[in-house]
Order: structure tokens, then sequence, then C-alpha cells
């Protein structure tokens, strides 16, 4: 087995947080994990990724370009960057709700369009693309802080993804203070429902 | 701090890079720690900070790393075992001590860990410490995965203290930042219980000090040494793989192994004979000899720098072995390797083809990226450096020179507040501005106003304005004073209110004391406070320092976040805003967004950090506090 995640976002929402809870999770289930992480100066608001990979013939942090089974993509623009790193058939798990970049509040850059984004993503690189409103999960759960959760709650509904529920909620307490622990939780179930019907559709 | 790095029995658990060279470093009995902190090797001076509360050890955040490692050769020579760690370029401003230290050597063991920076993620340059390892004549390992890191530095003291020699423990970024699981050992007893690092400084002046007929013959000592340690270890710090396999062989060594291992699976090839040292200087001239006689062909596998391959080519000549050396004509040289990067370096090595179409790939890669907005990182909202830019520009207007520096404040380079016209390395903001106002008075009288941190100030800044004071120059020095060093990670430094050990010192007095023509010291939230401080700086000549201080905002936001306080939240009264975008085109705080329908400006509720700098910029008073926070 050979399991390759990159989780893309922007600085501040959490990449590596949910980076470090699939690290954890993958430990606890006694699968050889290797992590990459992006710390200093991209994390202040500027884009910044995270690589998970598990598996026994892993060595690196890196995931090799077209190797990816899964692109977790916190903010849909920021999606565009790491598709090529996707085999093809892989799922892009997309959080629909977009942070406007200060270049874009400019009127340097325009924001691409989500239904373009998530074209791009089936039509030129053959993904499936698992849209989800985690911001709307999140505030259900309790706390817009736990978006990031709802999107592992949808991972876990992906065919062929190596952890179990009771490894991410494990992870979850030991990552995340014990204060916001519940609400991430609730936020993961949540974010499983409300995924179940499109990959019934999709896979 | 992971129980795993304290716990004084063996465990597993998941760690950085850095983090299994905390564990090493104490599995071998470190008791002193100081370094200055910078990315990728942060850390590893945070976690020790963390363990000394418990573990008895000393550490410290130093000024400087030059500072850190000689306070490190005090300690070792004082018998306590020693650590410094560093980003790459942290070994410039410690070189000096380097390479005059190299050759006296050590007492109690001394690790000096160097994180580099390949691809330049967080950094002003790119360069390979391992030529600073061939430069200073000391032993630089090279380990590849977290595991290998926790064993390297204990390796790493065993080589310090039987050969008595400095030793460089290089990582890189891809290791430093790389996470995977780590089987410790156990930590020797005592931790805890007693303080690590009362030693004795045995008196040797014959040794330790430089006195050049010391110096010649302590030079001589240490080249024996090294040779010594090369010739007696060399075959421990090298792992053979198929040794009978095919007469096609690989050398590598770092992280560039883990590739060559994925890159075999990927091209589905087995039986390459690989040969992977751990020790990158001095390489393991009888091993590496014998590898090379056992294949007809060998590519040398490694990131930047042709080190390996040079000793290698070398090696063969001096024995003269007949054998086809490839390297950087099939690696790049340039940027960090990756799993790709390798395997096609690999795969016409062997003259196969590439497992995947890398350059369609790639070309998709950048047609798709292309459509994503840039976004670089940027000030925090509320970053007081945000508002001390903004009124340096509305003070001096952007006809003014703005020579900067390094730190978080660097992004003041970035549109719309454009005040950082030059960063080379640290502390030169002063001295470039010293230079420029010397050499561009023709050019209209510029005015020229540098920017400076406090950590940065500490760090390098200090002789560079007591050198333009004493050669009367002319310029303004507004120090951006967040009384911390923010970019990694909130680290303490002599200006900080909390976490030294000793006395606090302010910048103020220091500059006083220095005879600046003018100190002032003004709040970064109170923007006319510091554009009257600018304009008064502006009407006298000399060197005038501005202290803009202010508690950087991330850092103050994350304590209340944390105790679970709550504070001010601002709003765009949408009747007021007459979309002017003052606030977005000459401010720019993240937290401040347009929206293109109603052509107004809004402040997103979840970003905004209640600093109401942009209430003092709003041309038409439409900012307002909307909600206190209490």
């Amino acid at each position: 087995m050979e399991y390759n995640i990159i989780i893309s976002g922007i600085g501040g929402q959490g990449v590596l947080t949910v980076a470090r809870i699939l690290g954890e999770a993958a430990l606890y289930s006694g699968i050889k994990v290797r992590m990459s992480e992006v710390h200093g100066l991209s994390q202040r608001f500027g884009s910044l990724f995270a690589h998970v990979r598990m598996g026994e013939q892993v060595y690196g942090g890196l995931v090799p370009m077209g190797k990816g089974n899964m692109l977790l993509a916190l903010e849909p623009a920021e999606s565009l960057r790491y598709m090529h790193y996707m085999k093809k058939g892989g799922a892009l798990v997309l959080n629909k709700n977009p942070i406007e970049p200060p270049q874009v509040s400019m009127g340097l850059f325009n924001y691409p369009n989500l239904l373009k984004i998530k074209d791009i993503a089936t039509e030129k690189f053959g993904l499936r693309v698992i849209e989800v409103d985690a911001k709307k999960i999140a505030a259900e759960a309790g706390g817009e802080l736990a978006q990031n959760s709802a999107m592992l709650g949808a991972a876990l509904e992906i065919p062929g993804f190596p952890l179990t529920r009771e490894a991410i909620v494990y992870a979850v307490r030991k990552v995340i203070s014990s204060r916001y622990a519940d609400i991430n939780i609730k936020a993961i179930d949540l974010g499983s429902e409300e995924t179940k019907k499109i990959v019934a559709a999709i896979f | 701090m992971s129980n795993a790095l304290v716990s004084p029995a063996s465990n597993k658990a998941l760690m950085l890079g850095n983090e299994a060279i905390v564990r090493g470093a104490l599995e071998s009995g470190l008791g002193f720690f100081a370094a200055y902190p910078g990315t990728p090797s942060s850390e590893i001076l945070d976690a020790m900070i963390d363990i000394a509360k418990v573990l008895g050890i000393y550490a410290e955040v130093s000024a400087n790393e030059k500072v850190a490692f000689e306070a490190c050769l005090g300690a070792s020579w004082s018998g306590i075992r020693a650590m410094t760690s560093m980003k790459h370029v942290g070994l410039n401003v410690a070189s000096d001590a380097l390479m005059s230290a190299a050759s006296m050597g050590v007492r109690a063991g001394f690790v000096a860990v160097v994180a580099d920076d390949p691809s330049m993620w967080s950094s002003q340059n790119e360069q390979d410490t391992r030529i600073y390892a061939r430069f200073a004549n000391v032993p630089v390992l090279d380990p590849s995965t977290p595991q290998d890191a926790l064993s390297l530095t204990k390796k790493a003291y065993e080589l310090s203290e039987k050969y008595r020699t400095i030793v460089i423990l290089r990582t890189t970024t891809r290791l430093s930042h790389m996470r995977g699981e780590v089987e410790t050992g156990s930590l020797p007893q005592g931790y805890g219980k007693e303080k690590r690092y009362i030693g004795e400084f045995k008196k040797d002046p014959d040794r330790f000090v430089s006195l050049p007929q010391i110096a010649r013959r302590n030079k001589l000592e240490h080249v024996n040494a090294m040779r010594k340690l090369e010739e007696v270890e060399g075959d421990k710090l090298v792992e053979i793989e198929h040794a009978d396999g095919s007469d096609l062989g690989i050398i590598t060594g770092g992280v560039s192994y883990n590739y060559i291992k994925e890159a075999e699976t990927w091209l589905g090839i087995s039986g390459l004979r690989i040969m992977r040292t751990m020790m990158s200087y001095p390489l393991p001239r009888k091993p590496i000899a014998d590898f090379l006689k056992s294949v007809d062909k060998v590519l040398v596998v490694e990131e930047l720098e042709p080190v390996i391959e040079e000793q290698v080519k070398l090696i063969a000549f001096d024995e003269g072995i007949d054998v086809e050396i490839h390297g950087k004509d099939l690696v790049p040289r340039d940027f960090e390797l990756t799993p790709e990067k390798v395997a096609i370096s690999l795969s016409r090595f062997l003259k196969l083809d590439p497992p995947i179409d890398f350059e369609l790939l790639e070309r998709m890669g950048k047609e798709t990226s292309a459509l994503a907005p840039p976004v670089p990182p940027t000030l925090c909202p509320a970053c007081p450096h945000r508002s001390t830019f903004y009124a340096i520009r509305k003070a001096a207007t952007n006809r003014a020179i703005f020579p900067s520096d390094i730190g978080c404040y660097t992004l003041g380079y970035y549109p719309p507040l454009k005040t950082v016209d030059t960063c080379v390395d640290m502390g030169a903001s002063v001295s470039v501005a010293h230079g420029i106002a010397v050499a561009s008075r023709g050019d209209g009288g510029k005015t020229v106003v540098a920017t400076i941190g406090d950590s940065t100030f500490f760090h390098s800044g200090l002789s560079a304005l007591a050198n333009a004071i004493a050669n009367g120059s002319d310029f303004i020095l507004v120090v951006l004073d967040n009384g911390t060093t923010a970019m990694t990670g909130h680290q303490p430094n002599p200006g900080s209110a909390e976490g030294n050990r000793g006395k606090r010192i302010s910048i103020e007095e220091v500059a006083k004391a220095m005879g600046a023509d003018l100190v002032e010291v003004v709040d970064p939230y109170d923007i006319s406070a510091v554009v009257g401080a600018m304009k008064r700086a502006m009407e006298i000549k000399g060197v005038r320092v501005i202290v803009a201080r202010r508690e950087c905002a991330l850092k103050s936001i994350s304590e209340k976040r944390r105790k679970g306080e709550t504070w001010k939240r601002y709003a765009v009264n949408a009747e007021k805003c007459t979309g002017c975008k003052a606030c977005i085109n000459a401010f720019g705080c993240p937290a401040i967004k347009w929206d293109a329908s109603n052509k107004k400006a809004y402040i997103d509720p979840e970003m905004c950090w209640g600093c109401g700098s942009c209430a003092q910029v709003c041309p038409f008073d439409a900012i307002k506090v909307v909600d206190d926070g209490v």
C-alpha cells in the first residue's frame, strides 16, 4: 500500500494541524508515515502545503509528481497549484469557501470561478471532486475553526483512504486542545455524513 | 513539548527531524544549548528551551549565531556537552569562530547543527554547509530520515569526543521538517534530578590561546586527528545495499537517498548497488575506493553542490580506478531535489524511459497554477509593522530610499506598502543605509529611511549603528520593535520584556548612549504619532532613531485565544464608504476585502484582530468598532 495526500491552503488555515492529525492517526494505526511541512515565512498568510505519505514503500516526505491519491484543498484556488501531483482518478476534496487574497482585493488578479476549478480537476487531470461546504458544517458543529475537521470527515468517506474514524478521532484528541476537541469530532462526523451521498454518486 | 522528547525510557513517536536531533542530543548527555533561531532550524531551539525547565539542562536564545557558537565552545571546554543550531546563513555569522576553533578542538562533545534550505523556502540564499565543513576541516554528518537524525546526533557526540573535534550535523529543510516515526533510546541517569551543566574549566592556555606558535601545533594535531577519524570510522559511516548486484552503482547521502529508493520501485529496477554515506566530509576513502572498483559506472546523487562527487573523483584519480563517474551532469545542482527529479536523473543514467511524462505534467501544472491568484506571505492583520510602514511612506513619500532587513517586515516589499528597497543579510539595513546616505547625496538629496526589527538590531545592527554614528552618517533608522523574534516562532531577544534570564536592554537607551542625533519612541497603532516623529526626524540631519514599539499582533492574539479572551473588531459602515479603496490600495490589511458587486470595502470579522489602524487610514471615517470585545 502507498497512499499520498497533499494538503493545500493558506497560512493560518491549519494546514499543518491537518497534516499532524493524519500523521498521528497513521502512527496509531501502525502504518509507516512520512510527512513534509513548510514552516517559517509562508505561514504568514501565504500559500502553504503539507505532504502526508503512508505505506511500506515510502521513504521521503515529498509526494512524487503524478503519484498523489488525495488533494485536500482547504481553499479552492490553492488546489490549482497541486493538481498535477495527483494520479488520474485521484480525489480532490475541496472546501468550497474561498479566502480572497489581497492581490484580488487590490484588483490585481481575478479569483477563479469555482466551477472552472472543478472543471479543470475533472477534465484536465481526471480527478474526482468532492465538494465540501466546510464553513457551513463547522458552524453547525459549533465553531468556524473546525472547518478542517469537516474536511477530514469528508476524506474518511473516500474509497481507499487508509485511516479509520477511530484513528482520526484519537489523533484529534491528541493534537487539538481538549477545549475544542468535541466540536472538531462533531465536525468530522457531519463532514462524513454530508459526503457519503456525493461519494456514492462518483466512485 | 512532546512527551517523547523528555521521557526517560525509550519510546516510539512521530517526530520532526529537528525533534529527533534534540532527543539524540539528550540521549548523548547534553548539558548546554545556545542558539539563535532561523528556519528551518528553529524547532530545535524551541524544544531545548522547553526541555531545560524539566530536565535541568541550560538552554538560551543567544543574540546571534556567533555568540551561541562561542558560548558552546566555552561550555565544551568546561567539560559540558554542548550543542548549537542555526540555519545555513547563521554559519556565515559563526564562521569566524568555527574556522579558528576547528583546530583548537573540544573537551566535552560539541555538535553544531546547521540546517540548509535548498530552494530557499525561507531564506535569502542557497548555500551548502558541507563546503564549510571541508573549508574548516571538520567532519559533517548528513542524515536521511528522522530516525537517522537521532542516531547520527549520537554518533556526532561520539566522534567529537573521541577525536576532540567540533562536528557539524547538517540537515536540510526536507529533513528538519520531515515528520516520521522514531524509536528513541533511553536517557542517561540523572536528567531532571540535577543541573546538567556543572563542569569545570581546566586551564590549558597552550591549546586555547590561538597565538601563532600554538595555532601551528594545533593545526597539525587536528589534521592528524581528522585523518585518523576518516581511516578508523569511515567504514562504519557507509551502508551498501546489494553489494553483489549489477555493475552499476549509486553513491548518495542525506535526503537524496530516500528519492533513490523510491525511484527504484518507480522505475521497476532492482539490484542496483547503492552506497549511502552518512559522512559527506571527509568522505570515507577506502570504502569508496572499494565500491568504485566493484562497478563500471557510478552516479553520485546529492542535493546542491557536488561535494561528494568531487571527493569521489579525487579518490578514483588517486587510486587509479577505471570507472565512469556521473553526478551533476545528470542531477540538478540548483534547488532542492524531489522524487521526480531523481527518478529522471536515474532513468537517464540507466538509459531507461522515465516512469511518467514529467515534462507534460510540469507544463500542465504551470498552466493550472497560473490561474490561482498569487498568495505571497503577508504581514498579519493588526501587524504593527504595517502601520509603521504606512506612516513612514506617508511622512517620507515614496521618493525616500528604504533599506530594510531580515524578518517578517521584509514583507513590506510587497504592494501596497513597498517600503523595502534592499534586504541583504542580518543587520545590513543600517550599514547599507549608511553607504547610500554617503554615496547617493548627489541624487537630489533623498531621505534614507532604514527599517530593522528588534531581534535583528541586537543580532547585527549594534556595530553598524555605532559605525554610522561615529562616521557622521545621515539617515533615519526605524526600529520595528515588536518585542520578539516573530518570524521564527516568537523567541525572545535582549530587548524582550519576557523570556530572558537577565536584564532587558532598552533600544532607545542604547541609541542615546551611542549618540544618535534624535531618539523617539512611538506606538505604531497611533499613525499620526509615527508620522509626527518622522517629520521631526526629517527636519534635522544626522543619525536619527525612531523606535516603533508594539507587541507582535500574532503573539498577542495567540495568547488571547489560548486564554479564551476576546478582542475589539472593526467594520466598514457601507453608507459612509465611498469605495475609494485607500484601506486596500494604500494600507493592505488582509482582513479588509473588496465587495465587487457593491463597490465597497468590508472587513472579515474572523480576520480582524482589532488594531484600529484602518480606521485612521480611512479618509471618510467609515471604519468603526462594532464589537468592543467585552
